[in-house]
């Protein structure tokens, strides 16, 4: 890129023969590099390019509109169309498109459609392609008879404090809140209830001791769903709040969120010692790191953890985990210094935040350790990066064996159950896990 | 399959008929059983009224305490009144003092004698306090994405103000713009720091101190530097890691508070080593009277980091060190919360080494982990309390001290400790050093005035404004009582009892105003001292409480100091002050707050034993003739589970058959009593569970129950 359009190079004679021949090679140059840049980006839109239904009456087709204008654009790598219905135009099927797109968005719901539209709609609830609801309203829904709560995932009950706005709005740590800042919702909510196990609270608003879910994730069998229960026109109008919608979208199917960052939280872990770390990676999985034990206990395809039993009752219950454990460590201390049987010398010394990704400070029998956990390459992988600081003592390494991942080493030795880091100097490893039965790229 | 029935145990199998027969039969026993304890159940009730409205005062909370109440959290029991100012509290028979006190009010005692089944009817008119515009309070305005849950405030020196809250958050209000942003999330419950500056923070969470810095300049933290975790922790939820203090040298001081033991579910996992029998085996009767135990490492001590990052155990026996505080003079104060071993709430002068009073933490010192100290042992080694604070008037949970040194923008009360509580309190401390130690009194500062519940961090703005940081979930209701408040000197002067001073024959008051005393004040100064027991208990009531009588009241002719003479001065009380409502300062104006409380562990003499007493037996309230009826109310609640209902005892549990030719109960009445009050044997103490006329109740009841005639006093 550099050399297109650039003064001539040291050496390049300057003379009118070649004057023609110097701009004709510069414009293909150009011409050639316009391709070489265009084509990766046109490729990129392929890939990335989400399609996208917005469904909802003809009450809510300007909000839709403004939605589409907005967080959900071309610019911002949806390809979406509104699907609504006119208000007096006859009962004809205008969801069949449902079948064309990779997410569907409901503004309080389908309404009021023909069988065959209906028929659609429940075809897609079962499609496994990603749904988002903006302001569920049961009525909106009465086509489909397993919607509250089994697909919904919770029941609408009446309006949330007496119609008082929420004073509070606690956004838990979640991929979706990635790029998004002042969130503010002053309208009044309903209140749902009942979540679903399987519901992860994502977004909750209180008055006084009241409370009620704003927003939560499914991961079902048959799709994943984010129902987002505020949703007026000035919200939909806010940028944050397109942002927050737009996220969602791209979760319901697993694409990446741009800005979403790893979310870090110390508390009591299930199975760990008290102080453990939740850790999710933007791009998965997401991993209890336990400081006391001093590795890794588990590893889970999911997002991060439920802290509401921690943080909303007087006991405190562990942390929730929604997802599969496909990973799991048990041995103490699995670091060792100097032999593989010496008593362990393990001590948490911190962590920093490098670009996003927290790196984990240990001292293991004296000797620097440092652990920088990443996204694997293949889907739902952990990359565990390490870098170890100089000193005399071996570093080792244990490995249990794995029922449901694999785990991949690279730049130490590795023999059966055992790694070693023989280097007196300083250096740089990798150990990834892999989910057992996930292709690699 | 093994049959696992009851047939094959040799029991006959019963028809279903037959076992439900068997429940129905322990249904009705229990109902039965719970009948009777409600039939000896006394109830008190009435409405709690505005004394010159006549208005009902709803929230307000009756307490009752009472030695009957002894197997309960400091010995009482605790309603609020309802919209309609009504309350209603059943207990068992006894002897109470009741306590009704709201915000903006002054709280009224009294004492009751209640029989069982009996239903006594009481109002309390309550007086409105005298209002203040001396101080003015204010609720700060903060974002709605901070979850309010505000457990520790530091300012930094530029003076923009940091607080951390349960949920692991750090947030820093910018001096200049007074914009808020969040600095750093994802700490296990942060409760307490100390800010550096605007990137870098000292925070306290559950399983470390922690040092928060921004390296990169966009704001928000990217390195959490792990500086000490060198206790242990066992996830319950009441082991909370108190702090954070750091003294002039620049040591950090925080505490690691006790469990509440008892679900024990969480106790596999353990960081350190596990120890969960008691240091003293409990070996009164029924269970435990307060859970609260050091079962992971260094669990109940107070922590010294060095600045050069060393880890001490700086001191132990804490139960809950709530507060730690820096004076100027550098001296560490540490809060602790009323329950075993901790009559009822303190504030500690905390030397490195020192012992404070739970032995628990104990079982972690290297000298005494293998020890078993007497309660005289203990007792000797315990160093006493700078500052009892009484229940009720002090609250129940006190916070975080801290000092004035705002150079008079607070007030008249510049070098004073103020400290908040969980109750909507904040408190004021003038401690002096008497024979080379620290006491002093305690007053009431706030109460009332929308001042909200959970102020258990503050920290002194570069603005001379008190701020508060309140949290009370999973204790109170949350409902608008979380967030932050600050207390603001409006620039009138309070009329208030200054400073409350020893002297050789009683105490020197000085008063914030002149006041338009007399010689003939004496009567208005009503002095009351009482004591509390060192003991496994859970808090104490107070004990040998008795008036000292006030002999004279000399003012200086500026009307500004107030000389009192007491009949006697006696090291060990608690002297509780109480100035009449009439004592006006020259301008007119009422004494806001007419209590205190001065701790007198010693005399200016450094004497700390008390010595004969002419209040002895003024303080002894008069026996009554033994009383058997009432005596078998209490031998009911209090020894019928080992003595058995027919006073035969039990092998099993070691207690003597009073009906046996050889009766305990023939011996001499004095070694009866002794042995009930002292403890003999398994037999545990009662002395400071019963009243003496208790005791001697209950003694009439045995005699007279299960003694033949012939064998009766007097035959």
């Amino acid at each position: 890129m550099r050399s297109i359009g650039s003064p001539l190079r040291p050496g390049t004679r300057r003379n009118a023969d070649n004057v023609i021949h110097v701009r004709t090679s510069r414009i293909l140059a150009l011409l050639a590099g316009l391709v070489l840049v265009a084509f990766p980006l046109r490729a990129a839109q392929t890939v990335e390019m989400l399609r996208v239904g917005l469904v909802g009456d003809a009450a809510a087709v300007a909000s839709l509109r403004t939605l589409q204008a907005g967080g959900l654009g071309r610019t911002s790598g949806f390809d979406s169309r509104v699907m609504s219905r006119a208000a007096n135009a006859p009962a004809a099927a205008i969801l069949a498109d449902l079948r064309n797109v990779d997410v569907a968005i409901f503004h309080r719901g389908p309404g009021s459609v023909s069988e065959e539209d209906a028929a659609h709609v429940r075809e897609f609830l079962k499609s496994g392609k990603g749904c988002v609801i903006l302001a569920a309203d049961p009525a909106a829904w009465s086509m489909v008879n397993e919607f509250q709560p089994d697909v919904l995932g919770a029941t609408r009950g009446d309006v949330f404090a007496g119609g008082a706005p929420v004073a509070l709005i606690n956004l838990y740590p979640h991929p979706i809140f990635g790029g998004v800042s002042g969130l503010d919702i002053r309208a009044a909510v309903p209140q749902f209830g009942e979540l679903a196990a399987d519901a992860q609270m994502i977004m909750e608003g209180t008055v006084g001791e009241a409370t009620a879910p704003l927003a939560w994730v499914r991961r079902r069998p048959t799709g994943r769903l984010c129902h987002i229960v505020a949703a007026d026109d000035s919200l939909l109008a806010d940028p944050a709040y397109q942002t927050f919608i737009a996220n969602a979208v791209r979760w319901t199917v697993g694409r990446s969120i741009p800005q979403a960052t790893t979310a870090v939280q110390r508390t009591f872990m299930p199975e760990a010692y008290p102080g453990a770390f939740a850790v999710t990676l933007p791009g998965g999985p997401s991993l209890c790191l336990d400081p006391v034990r001093g590795g890794i206990n588990y590893i889970w395809d999911g997002d991060f953890v439920d802290l509401r039993p921690r943080w909303i009752t007087k006991q405190g219950e562990p942390a929730r985990i929604f997802g599969p454990v496909f990973y799991r460590e048990q041995a103490w201390q699995p670091l060792r210094a100097g032999s593989p049987s010496d008593e362990p010398d393990f001590q948490l010394r911190g962590y920093t935040f490098r670009d996003g990704s927290p790196e984990f400070h240990y001292s293991v029998g004296g000797r620097d350790v440092f652990e920088r956990f990443e996204s694997g390459q293949q889907g739902g992988a952990l990359l565990r990066r390490f870098r170890v600081g100089p000193g005399a003592p071996p570093l080792w390494m244990r490995f249990e064996p794995q029922e449901g991942a694999e785990i991949i080493v690279k730049g130490i030795e590795r023999d059966g159950d055992l790694a070693c880091y023989a280097s007196t100097g300083a250096g740089e490893f990798t150990i990834e896990i892999r989910r057992k039965g996930d292709a690699a790229p | 399959m093994k049959d696992r029935s009851c047939c094959s145990t040799g029991w006959p199998r019963l028809p279903l008929a037959g076992r439900s027969y068997i429940a129905l039969a322990w249904a009705l026993i229990i109902v039965a059983l719970a009948a009777e304890v409600y039939a000896q159940n006394a109830r008190i009730s009435g409405r709690v009224l505005d004394r010159d409205s006549r208005e009902p005062v709803a929230n307000a909370q009756v307490r009752v305490e009472g030695p009957a109440l002894a197997s309960r959290e400091n010995s009482q029991a605790i309603r609020k009144t309802d919209a309609q100012g009504r309350y209603q509290i059943d207990v068992p028979p006894g002897d109470y003092s009741v306590w009704a006190t709201a915000p903006d009010f002054e709280e009224t005692r009294l004492a009751l004698t209640l029989a069982a089944g009996a239903r006594l009817a009481r109002d309390f008119n309550l007086q409105p306090m005298q209002s203040s515009s001396a101080y003015r309070i204010e609720t700060l305005t903060l974002p709605r994405q901070m979850i309010p849950e505000i457990s520790g405030i530091s300012f930094t020196p530029k003076g923009s103000m940091v607080v951390t809250n349960r949920r692991g958050e750090v947030w820093i209000r910018e001096a200049v713009s007074g914009q808020w942003r969040r600095f750093a999330s994802g700490l296990y419950e942060g409760f307490g720091l100390v800010a550096n500056d605007e990137s870098d923070v000292l925070v306290i969470q559950r399983p470390e101190l922690t040092r928060v810095r921004d390296t990169n300049g966009d704001g928000v933290a990217d390195v959490y530097a792990t500086i000490a975790d060198d206790w242990g922790i066992t996830g319950n939820y009441h082991e909370f890691t108190y702090g954070l203090a750091r003294d002039q040298r620049g040591n950090l001081y925080f505490g690691s508070g006790m469990v509440s033991f008892g679900q024990g579910r969480e106790l596999p996992w353990v960081r350190g080593p596990l120890k969960t029998e008691l240091y003293r085996p409990w070996t009164g009767k029924g269970p435990v009277p307060d859970g609260h135990r050091s079962v992971a490492q260094l669990q109940g001590w107070v922590f010294q980091v060095s600045p050069e990052g060393a880890f001490t155990p700086f001191a132990s026996g804490f139960r809950q060190p709530l507060g730690l505080g820096v004076n100027p003079d550098n001296e560490l104060f540490v809060s602790d919360v009323s329950g075993a071993w901790v009559p009822t709430s303190v504030i500690m002068h905390v030397e490195k080494d020192g012992f404070y009073g739970h032995p628990d933490p104990l079982k972690w010192h290297p000298e005494f982990k293998d020890r078993q100290p007497t309660l005289e042992q203990l007792a000797q080694m315990r160093r006493p309390p700078a500052v009892y604070l009484p229940r009720g008037l002090m609250g129940t949970s006190p916070g975080q001290p801290v000092w004035d040194v705002t150079a008079g923008k607070f007030g008249p009360f510049a070098g004073q400790m103020f400290l908040g509580d969980v109750s909507s309190l904040l408190m004021r401390v003038d401690l002096e050093k008497v024979a080379g130690a620290y006491q002093g009194a305690a007053f009431p500062f706030l109460r009332g005035q929308r001042l909200r519940l959970g102020g258990m961090h503050n920290a002194f703005g570069p603005d001379g404004a008190l701020y508060i940081a309140q949290t009370v979930r999973g204790w109170m209701s949350t409902q608008g009582n979380e967030g932050i408040q600050r207390v603001v000197w409006t620039g009138e002067n309070p009329v208030e009892i200054l400073t409350l001073h020893l002297t050789e024959t009683g105490f020197a008051l000085r008063f914030t105003e002149s006041m338009a005393g007399s010689a003939t004040d004496a009567p208005r100064f009503q002095v009351r001292r009482f004591q509390y027991n060192y003991h496994p208990l859970d808090g104490s009531l107070r004990v040998v409480e008795a008036e000292v009588p006030v002999t004279h009241a000399r003012w200086s002719p500026d009307g500004r100091a107030l000389q009192l003479d007491l009949v006697e001065l006696q090291p060990g009380f608690v002297y509780e002050f109480t100035v009449d409502e009439k004592l006006l300062s020259r301008t007119g104006r009422p004494l806001v707050n007419r209590s205190a409380y001065y701790t007198l562990n010693r005399l200016l003499s450094g004497e700390t034993k008390a010595g004969p007493s002419k209040l002895i037996g003024q303080a002894a309230p008069e026996l009554r003739a033994p009383d058997p009826v009432r005596g078998g109310e209490i031998f009911r609640l209090n020894c019928m589970v080992c003595h058995q209902a027919d006073g035969r005892g039990s092998k099993q549990v070691g207690t003597p058959d009073y009906t046996a030719p050889d009766s305990p109960l023939k011996k001499p009445e004095g070694e009866l009593l002794t042995i009930i009050a002292s403890g003999k044997n398994q037999m545990p103490a009662f002395g400071n569970v019963l009243p003496a006329q208790s005791i001697r109740d209950v003694l009439a009841y045995l005699r007279a129950t299960f003694l033949p005639p012939s064998a009766q006093p007097g035959n």
